[in-house]
């Protein structure tokens, strides 16, 4: 019977072994991309140097997305004139529901749309939501995985008032 | 009778087993992470409502001769 | 005499011991859980959503009525984990056609409380639960552990579920009855994938291992004398049930040149269990679920059951034969189940705290034909007609 207890042991460790590439990870220079806004403009990232910026993913379908986009309007309008940039990349098939959704929250913060997942695949997103914290310099410096609104939101604020000192 | 059904168990286990790791290595990832959005609908699931579930689930192992089968957790929105 | 709502007993003998190879899985799948290597690539991630649900169930059929309310609560605590209540009351009110014929009709009450954890780790969500359910003549303590490992990007999860049911029978106005006792152990595993970013297809296979006093200590066999004689089960009874049930989305017309949103689903499942009591039996089911209007949504179902009888079972049975059975849910039957669903669910409502209220109504009939069960009143085949409804409310938070 000794078989029977390894087929479920190997199995295990088949799995822990099935794996994936990372996403774009913290030292990394983030891709740059040019992204059109809900409101037409065109936002070039290489152009945001010299900028503390937020790129966080998102969809309206996605439960904590939609806690953390609040959360991130209140980080916006406290750091926004000192040097923060929030880019949120919007991954809804349908326009309208992007629209609808931010107009709800009253979002401040450019929306990027993507439909078609191509800055998605650039950043290699793992996750729903994913946040990536880019430096002044252009680099990755953090990535948050998800949000949690009792965890991230200390972290977020350290992590800032540290980039925005460089 | 008791010792035919266990083993038949174990080996109906060993066979899932091994039919599950098959599938895993040579797995698919056709959904993006990004791509969810239909998965992570309410429709889309088998059972969302946990309440509802297991008073038919209640409901069925009480009249019916037949047991289990219907755990399973899958699809979704992924979201953490 | 009276027919239980919960199935099986246990006639408790102290030289017998667990199969080896059962023991041995069962230690192998511990073993496992217990040391399983959290993946450390992984980065932090949030376990369940925090969510309270209440809700009212009803059951009449067959001379049986069966209600009473259920409340779940679930709240994340500290950074991954969150820890599940849920507290369930039956009352029961049986006058059911072998309580009638066997005995007298009866009301009684059951309570089920359930307590569960669950911890995320990286992509592996390990659950712990405990259940107890207790009524004047039947408890139970169950136990389970269960995994669900998310595999390339969430397209495969793979599940793990092991469960064991430690209950004790007892009689009712009999004390020289005592209490038997009666284990159920269950291993489940599965794995779904996701074909397509809206086709989801999942397989599972459960084990279902009972030992010790299955037979209800109420009900009685008949003799082909037209003598009633107490019902003798083995004391072993293992099923095996493999399911494979799929979800298909389809959306809306095409819209801005993409797919649009979604419609609704379609699901099929279709189940086939067989036991060492030789009971086969095959289920197939049809689930259509819409997004009507805005917040709200329609369900409508069709589930269609068939059985073959367990080999001791009998309408009838010889006097010399040792396993007797004529519980009708050994027997040969088939059952219709068809139901709908209203829920409203004001996506974008936030109060406070509270975030996706819900409330919803479902309502079914569900009419099952016995081949080889008669109606001791009359002598006609029996069959009955059941209604079915559950009713609840419920929010995150």
């Amino acid at each position: 019977m000794k078989k029977l207890t390894i087929v479920p042991l190997v199995f295990v460790f088949a799995m822990t072994a099935a794996g994936w590439a990372y996403a774009a990870a913290p030292g990394e220079k983030a891709p740059d991309f040019t992204g059109k806004t809900l409101g037409g403009k065109n936002i070039k990232l290489g152009e945001l140097r010299g900028r503390v910026v937020l790129i966080n993913f998102w969809g309206t379908w996605c439960a904590p997305c939609k806690e953390e986009l609040p959360y991130f309007n209140s980080l916006y309008g406290k750091y926004k004139n000192v040097g923060l940039e929030i880019l949120a990349v919007n991954v809804d098939k349908v326009r309208s529901q992007a629209v609808g959704m931010s107009g709800a929250m009253g979002l401040t913060f450019p929306v990027i749309l993507d439909p078609a997942g191509d800055l998605s695949d650039l950043y290699r997103i793992r996750n729903m939501p994913t946040t990536f914290v880019v430096g002044k310099d252009g680099g990755i410096r953090y990535v948050h995985w998800g949000f949690g609104s009792a965890n991230d939101p200390p972290r977020y604020e350290s992590e800032i008032r540290g980039l925005l000192k460089e | 009778m008791k010792w035919k059904g266990a083993i038949s168990m174990v080996r109906s286990l060993t066979a899932v087993c091994i039919l599950i790791l098959v599938a895993v290595c040579a797995g698919c990832a056709p959904v993006r992470p990004w791509e969810r959005e239909y998965l992570a609908d309410e429709t889309m699931q088998f059972d969302p409502d946990p309440l509802k579930a297991e008073w038919n689930n209640h409901v069925r192992e009480v009249l019916e001769g037949a047991r289990g089968g219907y755990n399973g957790s899958g699809g979704g929105c992924g979201c953490r | 005499m009276r027919l239980q709502i919960i199935p099986v007993r246990w006639n408790h003998r102290s030289e017998r011991e667990r199969p080896h190879v059962e023991r041995r899985l069962l230690t192998a799948i511990l073993i496992v859980v217990s040391v399983w290597p959290f993946p450390g690539r992984a980065p932090a991630v949030e376990p369940p959503q925090d969510e309270a649900a209440m809700g009212y169930n009803y059951y009449t059929g067959g001379g049986i009525t069966v209600q009473g309310p259920a409340v779940i609560v679930r709240k994340q605590v500290l950074n991954r984990a969150s820890v599940k209540a849920e507290y369930r009351v039956d009352s029961v009110s049986s006058a059911s056609v072998d309580v009638v014929t066997q005995a007298s009709p009866y009301k009684e009450t059951r309570q089920e409380y359930s307590l569960g954890t669950d911890i995320l780790s990286g992509d592996i969500l390990m659950g712990l639960d405990y259940i107890n359910s207790r009524e004047s003549d039947y408890v139970s303590d169950t136990v389970a552990v269960g995994l669900a490992h998310d595999l390339f990007d969430k397209n495969v999860t793979v599940n793990f579920r092991v469960s064991r049911s430690w209950d004790q029978v007892g009689k009712n106005n009999d004390p020289s009855f005592g209490w038997k006792g009666f284990d159920r152990t269950t291993y489940a595993t599965g794995i779904s994938q996701s074909l397509t970013p809206r086709w989801l297809v999942q397989l599972n296979y459960e084990a279902t291992a009972d030992d010790g006093f299955i037979n209800n200590p109420y009900r009685s066999a008949i003799t082909t004398d037209g003598a009633f004689v107490p019902e003798n089960y083995p004391d072993a009874r293992t099923g095996h049930a493999w399911v494979v049930r799929t979800s298909y989305g389809f959306p809306s017309a095409l819209l801005e040149g993409g797919l649009g949103e979604l419609l609704g689903s379609v699901q099929l499942d279709y189940r086939y269990y067989q036991d060492t009591f030789d009971v086969t039996s095959n289920t197939g089911k049809i689930n259509f679920q819409f997004h009507l209007v805005q917040d709200w949504l329609f369900g409508v179902f069709y589930q269609y059951y068939q059985q073959g009888a367990a080999s001791f079972y009998g309408d009838r049975l010889p006097p010399d034969q040792l396993y007797k059975a004529r519980d009708k849910e050994l027997s040969q039957y088939q059952d219709q189940w068809v139901g709908l669903t209203f829920k409203f669910m004001p996506r974008e409502a936030r109060w406070g705290p509270i975030t996706n209220p819900y409330l919803q109504v479902n309502t079914s009939i569900m009419i099952s034909h016995y081949d080889n069960f008669t109606d001791p009143r009359n002598g006609d085949l029996y069959s009955q007609t059941a209604y079915v409804t559950h009713t609840s409310l419920g929010f995150h938070f």
